[in-house]
């Protein structure tokens, strides 16, 4: 026999279930993408050497090396791209009678070179309409940095004179 | 509920900082740029043959035979105060046929660098100055460019001819540092 009490506590509990089931909760999920951008070279060291002319009489070509390449990571804002300037440390100069070249040739999508450039203390750009993207990591993957040692004049070349540049890229708003 | 606005605070001077720190990336190269030691020589191909001709007179001494149509193109590199020069020498068993000698004169062309004629040499198989204080320069590869090579036949001694007497030699044109 159940107690007369007992049907009002139980009704209590049914209502208590039946209002958990219905009470609701939110959380609101913010995914954001950062904007960033990141890069690196491939090699550190770069060498180029005027060395002799195919035949004597005849002006040596112009030293090239082209075995390193810019490889970068870049997140933009709509309607905002970036670009690749280079320069050269103060102090850094070419050997006498020549001068330094520079010219990214960039793979499509990930901006476009500027062209070739002679470098010098004053940032200049390289490549340029840079989205989003990123260029890969392997070995030839990014943009080919194509440098030539431009000789400009044959008679003032001095034999055994060496000079070493620091060549700073910098990947940035436009 | 001062907490919660403090904890939003912090995460959007987070997301602030993390953009900043996006806007620019660099990266640098070592770059070594050097002028080799370069010194070569070539010559534009050999002289016509040189003939002892007759005299425009009777009793007049026979005529040199001459040769202007060759060149010495070179291309060099000097350290700072340093010149080179071209000698010249021939076989150490070469010799012009009896009562000749074989004379030389290079004539550069006058461009920047590319040295002062030595004046005329009697060859022989002893290296001589042919063209002194050459500096940083390439003379250029075409028909014409570089030290022009005047080769004279002359003669020395008229009794000492032999008619149709032919001799061949080697000479040797040298780019080397000025002592």
């Amino acid at each position: 026999m159940r107690s007369p009490k007992a049907a009002p506590a139980a009704l209590a509990c049914l209502l208590l279930l039946l209002a958990g089931e219905i009470r609701s909760a939110t959380t609101a999920v913010s995914a954001t993408v950062a904007s960033f951008c990141v890069m690196a070279v491939t090699s550190s060291a770069v060498s180029l050497t005027v060395s002799n002319p195919a035949a004597p009489g005849g002006v040596p070509s112009n030293p090239v090396g082209s075995s390193s390449y810019a490889q970068y990571s870049s997140t933009v804002a709509s309607g905002v791209t970036r670009r690749i300037t280079a320069a050269w440390a103060t102090g850094n100069t070419a050997p006498t009678g020549c001068s330094l070249l520079l010219q990214a040739s960039v793979p499509s999508g990930y901006g476009t070179s500027a062209g070739q450039i002679t470098v010098s203390t004053t940032a200049q750009n390289l490549v340029t309409g840079i989205g989003g993207c990123a260029t890969g990591t392997g070995s030839t993957s990014g943009a080919q940095l194509v440098y030539t040692l431009s000789i400009g004049a044959m008679t003032s070349l001095v034999a055994n004179e060496s000079k070493s540049a620091t060549i700073t890229l910098t990947l940035t708003d436009s | 509920m001062r907490n919660v606005k403090i904890a939003l605070a912090v995460l959007a001077l987070g997301f602030a900082v993390a953009g900043l720190a996006g806007a620019a990336s660099t990266a640098t190269q070592s770059l070594t740029m050097q002028v080799g030691t370069i010194g070569v020589i070539s010559t534009t191909g050999n002289p016509s043959t040189l003939t002892v001709a007759a005299p425009a007179s009777g009793g007049a001494t026979p005529t040199s035979g001459t040769s202007t149509t060759t060149y010495a193109q070179y291309t060099s590199t000097v350290p700072s105060g340093q010149t080179r020069k071209i000698t010249v020498a021939w076989g150490a068993s070469d010799a012009a046929p009896a009562g000749c000698a074989l004379r030389l004169t290079a004539t550069p062309n006058g461009g920047t660098n590319q040295g002062a004629s030595a004046g005329t040499v009697t060859m022989s198989s002893t290296a001589q100055d042919l063209v002194t204080t050459i500096k940083s320069c390439a003379t250029g590869t075409g028909s014409t460019s570089g030290a022009q090579l005047s080769y004279s036949l002359d003669v020395t001694d008229a009794t000492a001819l032999v008619a149709a007497a032919t001799k061949t030699a080697t000479v040797t044109l040298t780019l080397t540092d000025a002592a």
